[in-house]
């Protein structure tokens, strides 16, 4: 596999399930006459075909340079990766119901001893002071509305 | 410093209800945590206005015991706000604004919300609407202008936003049908960003006529560069006094584009009686009759009662409407 | 002339009372502040500090609104600058160059070039504004849904010829953009599309959501790698904040055209701050004898865009002042807020209130040299900022490209949308496929589809109103000619 083949493949995928979905929008009666299917249509056009311009010149390539993810050359990478992702969605589910301090403070907590490993001291006192002073700031003196949840009849601002 | 005073406010208030348990059970309810009124949108549109106006009269003419937010929530044309309040089941303390978006999404099958869902609370302000043409444009009115379109469809195009399925698309069905033209054949240019769009495309000449409230064309009807054709209101409107309305030109069709507030499903009669008496109260104080005056809004206020009943009135019409272009099912 | 004179000496009597100087510097050193804040673009600087403006007169609260709007677009490209997470759509283009010479130990010079080049657009755009409005308004009442697609499709095209790699892979960048552009209710007909079922994507998606993503935590990813490295970044090469000798040759000229068509497009309506940056920064690549420098740093692709983004801020004044129609999601904002004190911008304005309109206007000129002011001291503790290490850095910035994401809509599905954007973004940068083709299709994409759409309904069905329409048909012309330039260019590098 080279990046173009890859990039190539992946487009034309994505293309075909795009134009799947494309046929399966409604159409409706009244609107207007060009629909809402016509620019999908365009669109999918457009990816499968530069998607098969890439495959098609990559195959005929005189010189082509092999190209890895490196799920297994580099794991740990993206174990850092996907557990952020995992952080971050937790997060905002977390969200109403942890209240914005405690949310945010736990959140930090995990992208600190992922990034920063090993000095806990350091990264509990950076979460603590991120969440509070965005908090501060953002919800006491900008006014904006912040999710209070557990903390919600504790905090005194 | 204001937050620090309404905060002090509420503490105030806390110890005295905490210093007199026998309140807690008195008949009638009050708040008891800060007010959170939700506007369905992002800040700057009508929804955010109303939601923002109703917190300034209410806190400035001391209505309310407790500090009021206003938190924005958009998202799915009014439903991620209300369905945040839909959660709130039986606390009184939530409001959200509305308007008959909350109708037509349903009917339009965008949402699953209607005004069964939550406990209607009242309207407070409403916008009338009209059809605006170029000022040097050859119709005089309505008859002349939707004889124009049933002639030739397909030479005059309509402006409307955000989206089919609104107050001023159901406002121009209903006008070309009682016009005796054939709805389905309007063509409607619509434009996402309402007025910001609708307007320059009619002075540039892209398109005919806009549909749309009147608060929107003042400015370029007093400036002399739109003529408009007929307005949805009762009587004639004092900015424009020259303007019949459609009921004049023969139209029985009187169009109210209102705003006012839901909460939460399932509230008590207490809870339902002291919004009554804190909005009946609200709408006479100067504060808002300024407010609406600025906005160029009109009072249209129902309590809870009259709110529910009109909502059941205005779903009938709007269904039966959007049916006949084939929009609802 | 005279009475435009006379009209700005009236202004400037009221700009320049103590109680409204003094409003113009809180408004523009808040609004920096705000702008700064990822996810707090001008719209919501305006809108959260609306309740400062209850009981001013219309005038001062104007001012102080106005001036709110102007320092978050100052401050708007720090962010993108320094940890490349724009606050807005218009400062996207700003970390193109501006972060890659944040990386390079030029933040200084980066921040410099930045004010410097806003400044200089804001003036530019003010005296447009001043001299120009009446004649721009009406011509930019010609431009309908025809010419509107054909400029976007211009600077689509222009954006995806000049970005790295192969033309191919750019137009499958933009197809990518359109795709994501697509996802939730189509305005026009009401149908639901691409939403796989998922209520909360029936808005769409909200472009800087996927930004966030894109930029500010993909490129933490990216740093990954060199995590165990004991990479950090060398504290004494971030150097001083002023342009160089070299930064103000390179790039004087790319400031000056940037101005006047920041202006042009920031009249028309709707188009906005978007498509001046990103036409700015491919035409500043195309006149530049060093094009391969842009995307890695260089000062052109900086200061051309950022002139560009302050002169289509008084651009889109022209459309609030005499139409009364905002021109802007911040214009919109100031207008709701100006209606509430009781004041109606529109065509009458300038009759009936000469105080308060020329006011503003003689405020904002005031306001530029402010900011200026502000944004040069500003960076000496910003840059310094940049000596943290990376281990440290990190962290933070992830937690504010995520906080940031929630102020956009307050809406938690946005964290799956921003965390699998950032995967997504990752990705496409391994593969070589370029961004901002991409981001660009995504943030026009609506507008693009709506032109397309109403161009057609107006012309009752036939394609030929794109051509027949000759500003239309001088934008596809555009458009041909870049590609064409772009393929030529492209043999050619690849016949070597």
């Amino acid at each position: 596999m080279t990046k173009n083949l890859t990039a190539g493949i992946l487009a034309v995928v994505l293309g075909i399930a795009y134009l799947i979905g494309a046929f399966m929008v409604p159409v409706y009666e009244a609107g207007d006459q060009i629909g809402p299917r016509a620019f999908p249509f365009l669109v999918a056009a457009i990816v499968i075909v530069s998607g098969g311009i890439l495959v098609a010149k990559d195959l005929r390539a005189p010189e082509r340079v092999p190209f890895t993810w490196g799920f297994s050359s580099d794991p740990v990478l993206w174990l850092r990766i996907l557990a952020i992702m995992v952080l971050g969605i937790a997060y905002g589910l977390a969200l109403d119901t942890l209240g914005y301090l405690i949310a945010t403070f736990l959140f930090m907590v995990g992208v600190c001893s992922l990034i920063n490993a090993r000095k806990h001291g350091q990264n509990l006192l950076i979460a603590a002071i991120f969440s509070l002073v965005t908090f501060v700031v953002f919800a006491v003196v900008l006014n904006l509305s912040l999710p209070r949840g557990l903390l919600g009849d504790v905090l005194p601002f | 410093m204001n937050r620090i005073s309404r905060a002090l406010g509420g503490a105030v208030l806390a110890t005295a209800v905490a210093a007199s348990p026998l309140a807690a059970f008195a008949k009638d309810w009050e708040p008891q945590r800060p007010i959170e009124i939700i506007a369905p949108a992002g800040p700057g549109g009508g929804w955010d206005l109303l939601a923002r106006t109703i917190q300034k009269t209410l806190t400035e003419e001391k209505l309310v015991s407790r500090p009021i937010i206003v938190s924005n929530k958009p998202g799915g044309g009014g439903a991620t706000g209300w369905n945040y309040l839909k959660g709130k089941e039986g606390q009184g303390e939530f409001l959200a604004a509305t308007s008959p978006l909350l109708i037509q999404n349903n009917l339009l099958g965008k949402s699953e919300l209607t005004y069964k869902s939550f406990t209607p609370i009242a309207a407070l302000m409403t916008e009338w609407e009209v059809v605006a043409v170029r000022a040097d444009a050859p119709w005089k009115d309505g008859k002349s202008f939707f004889e124009a379109l049933k002639a030739k469809p397909e030479s005059m195009h309509i402006g409307v936003g955000p989206a089919l399925g609104n107050d001023d698309h159901i406002q121009f069905l209903t006008l070309t049908k009682a016009f005796g033209g054939d709805p389905k054949a309007v063509k409607f240019v619509v434009y996402p960003a309402t007025a910001a769009e609708q307007i320059p495309a009619l002075l540039g000449g892209h398109i005919q006529a806009i549909t749309i409230s009147l608060g929107e064309t003042l400015e370029q009807v007093k400036a002399g560069k739109l003529r408009l054709l007929g307005v949805s209101s009762p009587q004639r409107e004092n900015e424009i006094p020259d303007v019949p309305t459609w009921k004049e030109q023969g139209i029985d069709f009187v169009f109210p584009h209102w705003r006012g507030l839901i909460a939460a499903p399932g509230l008590s009669a207490e809870q339902k009686a002291y919004w009554d008496k804190t909005l009946a109260k609200m709408v006479e104080t100067p504060t808002w009759k300024k407010a609406l005056e600025n906005l160029q809004w009109e009072l249209f206020y129902q309590n809870s009662e009259q709110h529910a009943a009109f909502l059941a009135e205005q779903t009938e019409l709007m269904s039966s409407t959007l049916k006949d272009v084939g929009l609802a099912k | 002339m005279d009475a435009i004179l006379h009209n700005l000496g009236l202004g400037f009597e009221v700009a320049l009372q103590p109680v409204n100087l003094m409003w113009l510097v809180i408004g523009g050193l808040l609004g920096t502040i705000i702008g700064m804040l990822p996810g707090l673009g001008p719209a919501t600087g305006v809108a959260v500090l609306i309740p400062l403006t209850y009981g001013m007169n219309p005038a001062t609260a104007l001012i102080t609104m106005a001036s709110v709007y102007y320092g978050a677009m100052f401050g708007g490209s720090r962010a993108s600058i320094m940890i490349n997470t724009p606050g807005d759509a218009s400062a996207i283009v700003s970390c193109f160059d501006g972060y890659p010479m944040a990386k390079q130990g030029r933040a200084g010079s980066a921040l410099a070039t930045s004010a410097i080049a806003s400044f200089v657009g804001g003036i530019v755009g003010m005296v447009f504004l001043i001299f120009f409005t009446a004649p721009v308004a009406e011509m930019a009442l010609k431009f309908g849904p025809a010419e509107k697609f054909s400029l976007m499709l211009f600077a689509l095209t222009a954006t995806i010829t000049l970005s790295e790699g192969s033309v191919v892979k750019g137009f499958l960048a933009m197809g990518f953009g359109f795709m994501l552009a697509t996802i939730g209710i189509d305005g026009q007909s009401g149908a639901i599309r691409f939403t796989m079922g998922i209520e909360a994507l029936q808005d769409g998606i909200d472009f800087l959501v996927i930004m966030i993503g894109f930029y500010a935590i993909a490129e933490v990813f990216k740093n990954f790698s060199s995590l165990d490295l004991r990479y950090d970044v060398d504290a004494k090469s971030i150097g001083r904040v002023w342009m160089t000798g070299e930064d103000f040759k390179r790039s004087w000229k790319p400031i000056l055209r940037g101005g006047p068509l920041g202006f042009f497009i920031g009249v028309l309506p709707g188009a906005g701050g978007t498509i001046a940056t990103f036409l700015s920064y491919a035409i500043e690549k195309s006149f530049s004898r060093k094009p391969e420098e842009f995307g890695k740093g260089a000062v052109e692709g900086l200061a051309g865009p950022e002139s560009a983004n302050n002169a289509c801020s008084c651009g889109a004044l022209v459309p609030l002042l005499t139409l009364g129609i905002p021109g802007s999601g911040t214009a919109a904002v100031m207008l709701g807020a100006l209606m509430m004190l009781g004041v109606r911008p529109g065509p009458i304005l300038f009759e009936q209130h000469p105080e308060i309109a020329w006011g503003v206007i003689a405020s904002m000129l005031a306001g530029n040299i402010v900011l200026l002011l502000i944004n040069l001291p500003l960076a000496v503790p910003l840059v310094q900022l940049l000596k943290t290490p990376q281990r440290i850095m990190l962290p933070m910035i992830v937690g504010l490209a995520y906080m940031g994401t929630y102020f956009l809509n307050y809406a938690n599905f946005d964290f799956v949308l921003v965390s699998v954007s950032a995967l997504g973004g990752y990705m496409l940068s391994r593969l070589s496929i370029p961004i901002p083709p991409l981001v660009l299709a995504l943030i026009l994409g609506g507008m693009t589809e709506q032109a397309f759409r109403n161009s057609l309904t107006i012309a009752n069905g036939s394609p030929m109103i794109f051509v027949t329409q000759p500003i239309s048909l001088a934008f596809l012309v555009l458009a041909a000619i870049s590609l064409i330039y772009a393929l030529k260019r492209h043999r050619k590098l690849t016949q070597v």
